[in-house]
């Protein structure tokens, strides 16, 4: 029996595709298997978090524009209107994506306060496949 | 038979206790604002219970104040019910209901903004303030299982009867947006409830500063649209248009004739991204153009709609320009 977080972040409920991409695995077997490669890669979820929202802060623009960002990112922050329910109950999440683009490495990633809250409260990075992964391999090579 | 009592019995509706209040709401054509499906997550259906209805949940002991709560306040999608229960809802709710309305013109104002006309059934008509909301519902489509609503201002004329205009911006993967861009037909049958919300023009003789970016554009035309229709011309009214290149800007001709006809109101669109800028519009980010306008706005009166960013950027101008906290406005599902 699914629980009604997973629900949540399948297809069509928050966004049209959701955060489980094409993995066909459980959300528990994501999260474990993600804690494992943290683990090894000895980096914290909290570390993680910490330098998602200095960037996401770094890269705000009220007109949305790209930022660069410590010589090294490049970063665009959409903010749209309208809040994002907020899967665990709390304050309504900001609607809206942090795209931040590694220039040293030529490597991407995709985040958002729901999937920032995702990985504080559960360490859930998303499915494979979806365009807001956040693989942990990939989180230590962009971020630090 | 089970009753819903709602002010003091101006309205008595027969429930289904297999439903909760929301639901029991709706199934009588009186919508509350929601954001999340009737799932505890969005904090939106607040409504009084004076008496009857289960103890709060634990979702509404996260989304209420304790103040909210010991003041009989509840989400009505956790409220259940076995017996009578006595509610207490604002006016403008009771009068707000669902219209299956027919799309009647989509435009490409943008790249990513489609301008959208929907028909009401004929002989119904929407009474709404210049600045609510309704709420457009995209039906199941493509792989998706059920329909979905989200909230988007009115850009259209209260006085002009018959339709309602929108201005949509397309959000990335949003479901009711990449229906309206990519899937909705002219002729499709879609329904909106509404109206909703508090973001209104105030009377007031102070002057008025519209700042708006993007699909906010559409609560300050349909202002601007009644200001005209009810004569307000002793108050002066700048609207201030963010955008990052003149591909952002649209309405401009309409907002240059209402300048031309109205010497009280002045379109000020701004460019922030332009190396060059013509005599047409300003260069600069939003604030800054704000600021350079103004020395002194403890005057004034302002309506703000756009992104949260924008906005609470624009609150700090305003207020470090003298503006009282309570003279500034903007959109609460925003």
């Amino acid at each position: 029996m699914k629980s009604e977080i997973e629900k949540l972040l399948e297809p069509g409920e928050l966004s049209l595709d959701g955060f489980t991409g094409t993995d066909t695995r459980t959300i528990d077997e994501i999260i474990a298997a993600d804690r494992e490669k943290f683990k090894k890669l000895e980096i914290t979820i909290a570390a993680i978090i910490k330098r998602l929202e200095e960037l996401e802060e770094a890269g705000k623009d009220i007109m949305e524009r790209e930022k660069n960002v410590e010589g090294r990112y490049t970063i665009k922050v959409r903010d749209d209107r309208g809040p994002m329910p907020n899967p665990t109950g709390g304050k309504p999440l900001r609607k809206g994506d942090i795209t931040l683009k590694d220039n040293q490495s030529g490597k991407a990633i995709k985040y958002n306060d729901l999937t920032i809250l995702m990985l504080e409260k559960f360490g859930f990075c998303s499915g494979e496949g979806s365009e807001y992964r956040l693989d942990p391999q990939i989180l230590k090579e962009v971020l630090f | 038979m089970v009753q819903i009592i709602i002010n003091n019995g101006e309205k008595i509706l027969e429930a289904d206790t297999e439903k909760n209040l929301l639901e029991n709401l709706s199934a009588n054509d009186i919508v509350l604002p929601s954001a999340c499906g009737g799932r505890g997550l969005c904090g939106m259906c607040k409504v009084q219970v004076k008496s009857g209805g289960n103890a709060p949940t634990e979702k509404e002991e996260k989304k209420l104040s304790p103040e909210q709560l010991g003041n009989s306040w509840r989400l009505a999608c956790q409220t259940s019910f076995t017996t009578d229960i006595t509610i207490e809802l604002p006016g403008q709710l009771i009068g707000s209901t669902t219209y299956d309305c027919t799309v009647e013109e989509i435009t490409d104002l943008t790249y990513d903004i489609k301008g959208v006309r929907f028909r009401l059934p004929d002989g119904v008509d929407v009474q709404y303030q210049a600045g609510q909301y309704m709420q457009i519902t995209a039906p199941a489509y493509g792989n998706l299982k059920r329909s979905t609503y989200r909230a988007y201002s009115i850009a259209s004329n209260p006085q002009e009867k018959g339709y309602l205009d929108f201005c949509i911006r397309r959000v990335p993967k949003g479901i009711v947006t990449t229906y309206v861009h990519d899937h909705m037909k002219i002729g499709d049958t879609v329904t909106l409830s509404g109206p909703y919300g508090d973001f209104y023009l105030r009377d007031s003789s102070k002057d008025i500063i519209f700042i708006a970016g993007g699909s906010g554009l559409s609560p300050v035309q349909s202002m601007v649209y009644e200001m005209i229709a009810k004569g307000i011309s002793d108050r002066k009214a700048n609207f201030f248009f963010g955008a990052c290149t003149y591909n952002d800007l649209f309405y401009v001709d309409k907002f240059r004739t209402l300048e031309n006809e109205h010497p009280w109101f002045k379109y000020i669109p701004a460019l922030s991204n332009e190396d060059i800028t013509g005599d047409d519009c300003e260069s600069g980010l939003i604030t800054e153009v704000v600021d350079r306008y103004y020395s002194d706005l403890s005057n004034c009166q302002a309506y703000l709609c756009g992104s949260p960013g924008m906005i609470n950027a624009c609150h700090q101008v305003l207020e470090h320009k003298g503006m009282d906290k309570s003279e500034i406005f903007y959109d609460k599902f925003a």
